[in-house]
C-alpha cells in the first residue's frame, strides 16, 4: 500500500511536507554535500533584509537542556547580494526554495516583496514579522495585531507570490495576530519563530549572549509551539506550517494532528542532519500503521476527536 | 564533508581528564586534512542539543581517526565514558584545514593544553614534505598535556613548559616565546585565547606571519547557522565563520581586540 504524504499549500506543491526553517538551513548550498536536498519538501532561506547585516556580536548560541539559545542578530548578505550569489544556485534544484525575509518599516517590508516577486526560482515569501519598527514606534511587527495587518497588505500588494507570514510566540494572544495576519492577506502561516530567553554565567554575572537576550528553539519549546498551533487552527482556515523542537517523527505526527498541514524543523538538523529523512520515513510508516491513505487525514485530526469526544459525553 | 556513523575502537585514558578516542569512520578518515574537525554526538542522551566539535588527532590507515578528548562538561564527559564497540553519529572532516608552510621559513609550532590537537595529525604531513618544526607545548600542568610523550616521538625538536613546573620548564608557552623567535619565522599556533592574544602581540611587534586554530561555540559546523563567528579585521565582513572560513586562520585575519570571548 502506498501512503499519499504529499501536499499543496495554497500552489506550492511540497512532495514532502517537511521543510528547512529559516536560519538554520543558511542559503541552502551549505548543507547540500552533506544532506543533498532529497530530505526536503522545500526549503526556507536565512532572512533577507534590504541591506546587509553584521548581526549581534559573539557568542551567539548558548545550549540549554533540550534547547538552543540564539543572537544571531539576522546577519545576511542583503538582497542585492543574494539575488546575484544565491539565487543563480537555486535554478538546479529540483525542489521549492522559499525566502525568509524582514523589514524595518513598512515601506521596506513592500519593497523587499516587489524586489523578490520578480525572481523566477522563488517560489513563495516568507515573511518574518519579529523585528522591530525602526522607522516608528521600535515595537516588534509581529506583537501587535494592527502592525501584522498592514505588513500582510503591503507585501501581498506586491507580490503574486504565496506569502506566507511566520507569526511570533511571544505575545499575550497569538489567535488575534493569526487573524490579523489572515485578513491582511496571508496564504498560508508558519509559526512559531524562537520564544524569548536568556541565561546568564553565574561566574563572570554576564549575559551568556553576545546579543544579551536571544530566541529558544529546540525540543524545550515544542508544547508552546505545539499549543501555539492548536489555538491558531480553532480560528483561522488558511494552512498552517507547524514549527518548533520537531525532532523526531512522533514530534511532527503530534503538529499535523494540532492543525498543521506541513512542518518545519530547524534545530534538529544540527544534532542530526538526517532528520527530515527519519521523520519522512516514520510519518509514512505510521499511516501504513493507522491504515490510511494520505497525510491529510491526520490533519486537525485531534481537533474532530476532541468533539467526538465531548459529544459523547455529554449525550 | 560526510554525514556518518562510527564505531569506537579504542578509548584510552592518559591522565584524569585527557582521552584518545579512536574511532573506526571511513568516509570521514580518508577525506581529512590535519587542522579540520568533525563533529560527534554524544549517543544515547536526549537533552543535550548539540554535536560537539573536535580537531582530528590523527588519522589512522585512511580508515579510522582518533580526537584528543578533554572533558570540559556533560557533551565530553559522555564521550569520555564511551567504550569500543559503540556507535556515534558524526560529521566531517569540516573546516579547512592548516596550509602547507613555506619550507624555506623555519617554522615554530605552539601549543597549548588539548590545542596541541590537530598538530599531532599535521607532524606526519610536514615530515611527508620535509619540515622540521620546533614544537612548544604548554599545559597547566603535567596531567593537562599527558599526550606529550607522544609528541616527543614525532618532532625532534621539542620544548615543554607547565605553569607549576611538574614537567619541562616552569611557566606558561608564551613567557618563553621570544627566546625563539627569529627573523623570518612562521607561527602555527592553537590553545586557549589568552594565549593567542599574547602570541598575537609578539607576532605584531616582530611582524611575523602567523596562522592559528580557533575554537568557537558551533551548531551546524558547515556554515549554514552563522552561531560561531569571530571578530574579522576587515570591516567589511566584520565577522568570519570559525566552521568554515577556519578553523584556521591567519593571525592578521582576526581583530584581536574585538575578541572578548
Ligand atoms: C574547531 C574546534 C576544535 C576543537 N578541538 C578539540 C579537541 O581536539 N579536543 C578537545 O578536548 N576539545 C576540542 N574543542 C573544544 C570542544 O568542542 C569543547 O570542549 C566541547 O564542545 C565542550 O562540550 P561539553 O558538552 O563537554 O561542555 P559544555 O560546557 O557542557 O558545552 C555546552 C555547549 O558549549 C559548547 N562549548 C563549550 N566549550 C567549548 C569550546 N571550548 N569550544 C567550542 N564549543 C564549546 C559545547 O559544544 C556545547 O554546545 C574544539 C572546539 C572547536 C570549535
Ligand atoms: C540559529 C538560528 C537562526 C534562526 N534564524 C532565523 C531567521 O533568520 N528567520 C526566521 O524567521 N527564523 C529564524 N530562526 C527560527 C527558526 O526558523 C525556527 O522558527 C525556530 O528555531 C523553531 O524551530 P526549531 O525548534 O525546529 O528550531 C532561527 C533559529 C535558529 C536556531
Ligand atoms: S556553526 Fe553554523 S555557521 Fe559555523
Amino acid at each position: 500500500m502506498t501512503v499519499e504524504i504529499s501536499v499543496d499549500l495554497a500552489n506550492i506543491h511540497l512532495s514532502v511536507p517537511i521543510i528547512a526553517a529559516s536560519g538554520t538551513y543558511g542559503y541552502g548550498d551549505e548543507y547540500q554535500p552533506l544532506l543533498g536536498h532529497q530530505a526536503w519538501g522545500a526549503i526556507i532561506t536565512k532572512a533577507v533584509s534590504l541591506k546587509p547585516l553584521i548581526g549581534n556580536p559573539p557568542p551567539r548560541i548558548w545550549e540549554t537542556p533540550c534547547g538552543l539559545l540564539n543572537s544571531i542578530g539576522l546577519q545576511n548578505i542583503g538582497i542585492e547580494r543574494f539575488i546575484k550569489e544565491k539565487c543563480p544556485i537555486y535554478k538546479s534544484l529540483n525542489i521549492p526554495v522559499i525566502v525568509n525575509f524582514f523589514g524595518f518599516s513598512i515601506e521596506e517590508y513592500g519593497e523587499m516583496a516587489k524586489l523578490l516577486d520578480s525572481i523566477e526560482v522563488i517560489k513563495a515569501v516568507e515573511v518574518n514579522i519579529s523585528c522591530p519598527n525602526k522607522k516608528e514606534t521600535g515595537m516588534i511587527f509581529g506583537h501587535d495585531p494592527k502592525l501584522t495587518f498592514q505588513v500582510t497588505a503591503a507585501v501581498k500588494e506586491n507580490t503574486n507570490l504565496p506569502v506566507i507570514v511566520k507569526l511570533t510566540p511571544n505575545v499575550t494572544d497569538i489567535k488575534n495576530i493569526a487573524i490579523a495576519a489572515k485578513d491582511g492577506g496571508a496564504d498560508i502561516l508558519s509559526l512559531v519563530n524562537t520564544v524569548s530567553g536568556m541565561a546568564i554565567d553565574i561566574e563572570s554575572g554576564l549575559p551568556r549572549l553576545g546579543g544579551i537576550t536571544g530566541g529558544l528553539s529546540g525540543p524545550a519549546i515544542k508544547p508552546i509551539a505545539l499549543k501555539m498551533v492548536w489555538d491558531v487552527a480553532e480560528v483561522v482556515d488558511i494552512p498552517i506550517i507547524g514549527i518548533g523542537g520537531i525532532k523526531e517523527g512522533p514530534d511532527a505526527i503530534e503538529f499535523f494532528m494540532a492543525g498543521a498541514s506541513a512542518v518545519q524543523i530547524g534545530t534538529a538538523i544540527f544534532s542530526d542532519p538526517t532528520s527530515p529523512l527519519k521523520i519522512k520515513d516514520y510519518i509514512v510508516e505510521f499511516l501504513k500503521r493507522k491504515k490510511m491513505k494520505s497525510i491529510n487525514e491526520i490533519i486537525g485530526i485531534t481537533h474532530q476527536k476532541l468533539k467526538e469526544k465531548m459529544e459523547r459525553i455529554n449525550r | 564533508m560526510f554525514e556518518a556513523r562510527g564505531k569506537i575502537i579504542k578509548n584510552q585514558r592518559l591522565s584524569d581528564r585527557i582521552f584518545i578516542l579512536t574511532i573506526d569512520c571511513e568516509v570521514v578518515a580518508k577525506n581529512a586534512n590535519p587542522g579540520q574537525f568533525v563533529m560527534l554526538s554524544p549517543p544515547k542522551i536526549t537533552n543535550l542539543t548539540l554535536r560537539r566539535p573536535f580537531s582530528l588527532y590523527n588519522v589512522i590507515d585512511d580508515k579510522q581517526l582518533s580526537i584528543l578528548l578533554k572533558v570540559a562538561g556533560k557533551g565530553t564527559q559522555l564521550l569520555s565514558t564511551l567504550t569500543p564497540e559503540i556507535e556515534l553519529s558524526l560529521h566531517g572532516p569540516l573546516g579547512n584545514g592548516f596550509p602547507l608552510p613555506n619550507p624555506s621559513k623555519k617554522l615554530l609550532i605552539v601549543a597549548g593544553g588539548v590545542g596541541a590537537a590537530p598538530f599531532y595529525f599535521f607532524a606526519h604531513k610536514l615530515k611527508n614534505n620535509h619540515i622540521k618544526p620546533i614544537f612548544l607545548l604548554g599545559g597547566k600542568t603535567k596531567n593537562e598535556i599527558p599526550f606529550y610523550e607522544d609528541f616527543k616521538k614525532i618532532f625532534d625538536s621539542i620544548f615543554i613548559t607547565t605553569e607549576d613546573g611538574t614537567i619541562g620548564k616552569k611557566g606558561m608557552i608564551t613567557d618563553y616565546l621570544n627566546d625563539f623567535i627569529e627573523d623570518d619565522i612562521l607561527i602555527y599556533a592553537s590553545g586557549p585565547i589568552p594565549m593567542l592574544k599574547k602570541i598575537a602581540l609578539i607576532a605584531e611587534k616582530n611582524d611575523l606571519d602567523w596562522f592559528l586554530s580557533l575554537e568557537s561555540y558551533m551548531a551546524c559546523g558547515v556554515g549554514a547557522c552563522l552561531s560561531c563567528v569571530v571578530p574579522a579585521k576587515n570591516e567589511q565582513q566584520k565577522y568570519l565563520r570559525c566552521c568554515k572560513d577556519g578553523p584556521i586562520f591567519s593571525g592578521k585575519q582576526i581583530a584581536w581586540e574585538r575578541y572578548d570571548c
